[in-house]
């Protein structure tokens, strides 16, 4: 791999650490959905460092790592924007989701595609969910009579940030098993885009869990 | 283009629809930030402009009250002390009695206007008798004056607070008088209806209507009773009325 993006992409994996040491430094002023995305943000740490160990240390694949963590950011993050959930929908709706998607990824890993593959179409579900809720929930903002201001609302950054990783990344996870082996020059470009991505969605982590909210 | 190149263009094409559509949020977020102050000013004049007619409003009953005061109580006091200055026993018997009987007399009379004074500032009629009857005296006050007529109808169910009972008491004394004064009307009519949740009034005139109402579309008149009615959470209605005159439809909660 080109040396730039072997860079770009060590940085992408350190770079849950930004958001990591603000949430830990202000964790006493945190409500309840940033106290959520700073447990998020310390599992996505933790299965960096388990999957640079497999992967450095024993070589071994560790893909099924980033499959368990696909499963644990999409339940966290549902629980963040349940009240989104309930304003369109109906109020217990993220249990139907998280059930429906447990069942989804768990039966796909042992059906269709194995924990050592990548686990596209859970991905794929996942980031179109996420794409739709971060719509839902800038469509919300517009239209319900808020205090719209970015100052004191850590879930309009985060949204953000959700909404344009998912957007830029929904391909490649859910081609990426079709491409992967092909070591092309292209190949490279598309690791060290998703590696940006990654560096943007934990810099708006980060401001996330920066800001102070407004009181509810 | 090979199947990579694809997708990196598709990542690349996604990401700047995404892009554009943060951008497109933030813009129309800004101009809907801006419309919401541009509205919390208008809010805030309203709000100021209100509590001016409310302050004009007591000023000017005070200068009423005040001159009720001195032009007729004070009058008629100190004409009733020169009297009694002049009572003394060596007058002669029918010269005091007179005087006497005068004093009395302009005692009398003081009583009567601090009367009606005091029953302006707070009428009795309506803490005795309740709104109805108070609207009612209201009506016949100005139907003794013989200048109108004055139909009145009222279908009262619910239990009306007691503050929201004066207000309305003063909003329809408000567009009685400002009838009387600017209208040139010849007729009003009056229904008033309270159930258990609001207060329903429709009103009207045979005057001028209300572009020629100088005093009740743009001064006091109108500030007095929106802000009556905003403490009630109420509203006005101009109706459309098929000949000249006014028509008025004004709504409020019963309770606060």
């Amino acid at each position: 791999m080109d040396s730039h993006i072997m860079i770009l992409v060590r940085i992408s994996q350190a770079a849950v650490l930004v958001p990591l040491v603000i949430g830990f430094l202000r964790k006493k002023l945190l409500n309840r959905e940033q106290k959520l995305l700073l447990l998020l943000a310390s599992i996505s740490l933790l299965s960096e460092i388990s999957a640079f160990i497999l992967d450095f240390h024993f070589s071994l694949n560790n893909l099924l790592i980033y499959n368990c963590y696909n499963i644990i950011w999409f339940i966290i993050l549902i629980l963040i924007y349940r009240k989104v959930l309930r304003y369109y929908f109906f109020p217990h709706l993220h249990i139907f989701l998280i059930g429906g998607f447990l069942l989804f990824a768990v039966g796909n890993m042992m059906l269709l595609q194995p924990p050592s593959a990548f686990n596209t179409n859970s991905i794929g579900l996942a980031l179109s969910i996420f794409m739709i809720l971060s719509l839902l929930f800038f469509h919300k903002d517009l239209t319900s009579n808020v205090n719209l201001t970015m100052k004191n609302r850590p879930l309009l950054w985060l949204n953000t940030g959700i909404f344009l990783y998912s957007s830029g990344t929904l391909l490649l996870f859910l081609f990426i098993n079709q491409i992967i082996e092909s070591g092309s020059e292209i190949m490279i470009w598309l690791w060290g885009l998703n590696a940006f991505l990654n560096i943007l969605l934990n810099a708006f982590y980060a401001m996330a869990l920066g800001i102070k909210p407004a009181a509810p | 283009m090979s199947q990579e190149e694809l997708l990196l263009s598709g990542m690349l094409g996604m990401l700047s629809l995404a892009l554009a559509l943060v951008f497109i949020y933030l813009a129309y977020q800004r101009r809907l930030l801006r419309q919401q102050k541009e509205h919390q000013q208008k809010e805030s004049q309203y709000q100021q402009q209100l509590l001016r007619a409310s302050l004009m409003s007591q000023e000017k009953e005070r200068n009423r009250i005040g001159k009720d005061l001195h032009d007729e109580v004070g009058v008629m006091l100190t004409t009733a002390k020169l009297y009694m200055n002049h009572l003394s026993a060596d007058q002669e018997e029918e010269e005091f009695y007179q005087l006497k009987h005068k004093t009395v007399q302009l005692v009398s009379e003081t009583i009567n206007s601090m009367r009606r004074i005091s029953h302006g500032l707070r009428p009795v009629v309506l803490e005795r008798l309740g709104l109805e009857n108070a609207i009612a005296n209201l009506v016949d006050q100005i139907q003794g004056s013989g200048a109108l007529s004055v139909s009145f109808s009222a279908e009262i169910q619910g239990d009306m607070d007691q503050e929201f009972q004066l207000n309305w008491y003063r909003i329809i004394q408000e567009l009685m008088n400002n009838t009387v004064k600017h209208a040139h009307a010849t007729q009003i009519s009056l229904h008033l209806k309270v159930n258990n949740h609001n207060v329903v009034l429709r009103y009207e005139d045979n005057g001028i209507g209300l572009s020629e109402y100088s005093d009740l579309s743009q001064g006091l008149g109108i500030r007095n009773l929106e802000s009556r009615l905003s403490l009630m959470k109420g509203k006005l209605e101009v109706l459309d009325t098929e000949d000249s005159g006014l028509a008025l439809k004004v709504t409020s909660a019963i309770k606060p």
